[in-house]
């Protein structure tokens, strides 16, 4: 009873450790070729990777509240949360972009949201699209958005780079551009 | 042993002396001058910054004639009540496709623009605006809060008794919190009962038809009763619903040997949420309620049959629910009666597309880009031109 006991308590303590830290890896020259699913790309370097396992990747410069760099995926089987519609692989990229943009306005954690530009995205070898918009969180901090949105086989790719509008959004947007274009997807 | 009996009484008297507020609260109409009590100036000061945060999210439905027309009928109930206890009640409007309204426990009260989309007539909506009121009138807030705390007194006490400790300092909070989510998602039924009974007496003195009341709870019965998605808004749930319908039928069963008003405001209502009706179908449409959305085009097409804009939607939907037939008919008629309307050649066009008839849809997308060079998704449909 004794050993089992102990046993549970390492466990616990090892799973804690884990799941409590959040390791960061800072991009260098040395580490920042990058491969996940069907994306390789080239990190931009000085910006932090940070483990996330909601996501396939997770970068920021200043930290996490000023700006992120995330590239996520999501299964389209899935029904979207608010919108209750489903993403198709059928679907065009000016349809895919609205159905995006319907989601996050529904979206009650985005306040005061705007579109600034919605545009078919050609630098891929997939029909994509590029969405830009601003919103103020609950404190009424602004934000500013950019995101490449498509879909390649069961799974809808986002990319997207979100970052304080003051300051931290221009600091950030060049390296944001800059990672775009090494960004290839492999088909 | 000794030790424990002693803790024991001193938390039975702890509890009992300090943990039970009263629930025998005054209504504002029942007092001379109101003032808010200690605990209850935390739940305003609560409301103030939520009313703050709603009125500035750009959730807000940007019709100030509407609004207006909201408020007035909104006065029409309760103007006697604000001037004689310095009290103010105002309504806002929210975008948002499901049926709900609530009220702040400061006053300030919200609707969505799926519930004001849905109702028919003035005296309808003067029903949900009754209900509300007198949850703020008769400070149901401050009672459900009171309420709670007192019965989780002796949850308190037990774990006092066990583990010799409570923490009161988070627990306020959370009742803090609790107490505002109540006025979104519903108070206990006897609060409820209240606010159908006070509301409809409030909306007979107006002089609105008191029979309306239960129509306005059937038109909504009627549009969630097929909804298989739980919502937790007060006024989406099927029993809270289904309930208000048999309230106001004892209600409307004590008026037998009277003669009720007879004002229904149906024009005025038409008048003033025309254009809901179609903002609201495109939101409907967003979050996939088809159906609604539907419905809600064809009530505006009655009052505006000559709206492009709305005959589109209509289409959409169509295409949306599979029925490719009744889409492209719509359009083609479209295209006889607006050849100048855009948006109809766009539609075509990808509906046609969609079908790999890439020479047809070529003429439609060049149309389109012809009559809207800068539509706001001129670049996508430009790529969609196969040369």
């Amino acid at each position: 009873m004794n050993r089992t006991f102990s046993k549970i308590i390492i466990l616990v303590f090892i799973i804690s450790s884990l799941a409590g830290c959040m390791p960061v890896t800072l991009i260098q020259q040395s580490n920042q070729n990058y491969k996940k699913s069907i994306l390789t790309a080239q990190l931009p370097v000085g910006w932090a990777k940070i483990r996330n396992f909601d996501c396939l990747l997770h970068m920021s410069k200043d930290g996490l509240t000023l700006q992120n760099i995330f590239i996520s995926r999501i299964n389209i089987d899935k029904e979207l949360p608010l919108t209750k519609r489903k993403i198709t692989a059928q679907m065009l990229p000016h349809e895919l972009a609205q159905l995006i943009i319907d989601e996050t306005q529904l979206n009650k954690e985005f306040l005061n949201l705007t579109v600034l530009s919605n545009e078919p995205y050609t630098s891929l070898p997939v029909a994509a699209f590029l969405i830009e918009f601003k919103y103020t969180n609950n404190d009424f901090v602004p934000y500013h958005v950019k995101e490449i949105g498509f879909v390649q086989g069961n799974y809808y790719y986002q990319i997207r780079y979100e970052a304080c509008e003051q300051h931290y959004y221009h600091d950030g947007i060049k390296d944001f551009d800059e990672f775009l274009k090494t960004l290839k997807v492999i088909i | 042993m000794k030790r424990h009996s002693l803790f024991l009484i001193i938390s039975i008297v702890v509890v009992f002396t300090q943990g039970c507020a009263s629930t025998n609260i005054a209504n504002i109409t029942d007092v001379q001058q109101f003032q808010q009590d200690d605990d209850e100036k935390g739940i305003w000061h609560q409301s103030k910054e939520m009313e703050y945060e709603l009125r500035n999210s750009g959730f807000l439905y940007p019709d100030q004639d509407l609004a207006d027309y909201v408020n007035r009928v909104l006065k029409r109930l309760v103007a006697d009540i604000e001037e004689k206890h310095q009290v103010n009640l105002r309504a806002y409007i929210i975008q948002d496709p499901y049926f709900n309204a609530f009220v702040l426990p400061n006053g300030a009260m919200f609707i969505h623009t799926g519930l004001i989309a849905t109702l028919e007539n003035e005296a309808q909506l003067a029903t949900i605006l009754g209900h509300e009121s007198v949850h703020f009138l008769n400070r149901h807030s401050l009672r459900q809060q009171r309420s709670v705390i007192n019965k989780s007194a002796f949850f308190s006490f037990f774990q006092m008794t066990t583990a010799g400790l409570g923490d009161y300092g988070s627990l306020a909070r959370i009742y803090g919190e609790l107490a505002v989510m109540g006025t979104i998602y519903g108070y206990s039924r006897d609060l409820e009962r209240e606010a159908d009974q006070q509301g409809y007496e409030l909306m007979l003195k107006a002089g609105y038809d008191p029979f309306e009341s239960k129509k306005a709870f059937e038109l909504l019965y009627e549009s969630i009763k097929d909804e298989k998605k739980k919502i937790p808004y007060f006024f989406s749930t099927h029993p809270k619903v289904k309930e208000r319908i048999v309230s106001f039928e004892k209600l409307l069963a004590n008026l037998k040997n009277e003669a009720p008003p007879k004002f229904k405001g149906e024009a005025e209502y038409v008048q003033h949420v025309g254009r809901v009706l179609l903002d609201n179908a495109r939101l409907s449409l967003k979050c996939n309620k088809l159906e609604q959305a539907l419905k809600q085009i064809e009530r505006f097409l009655k009052a505006e049959e000559s709206s492009p804009e709305a005959i589109l939607l209509q289409g959409q939907i169509y295409a949306l629910q599979n029925k490719p037939d009744e889409a492209r008919d719509l359009f083609s008629a479209m295209l006889r009666d607006y050849p100048d309307y855009s948006p109809v050649y766009r539609e075509i066009g990808l509906m046609v597309y969609k079908d790999k008839e890439y020479q047809e849809s070529n003429q439609y997308f060049k149309r389109y880009l012809e009559l809207s060079p800068n539509a706001e998704d001129a670049n996508y449909i430009r790529g969609y031109i196969h040369e």
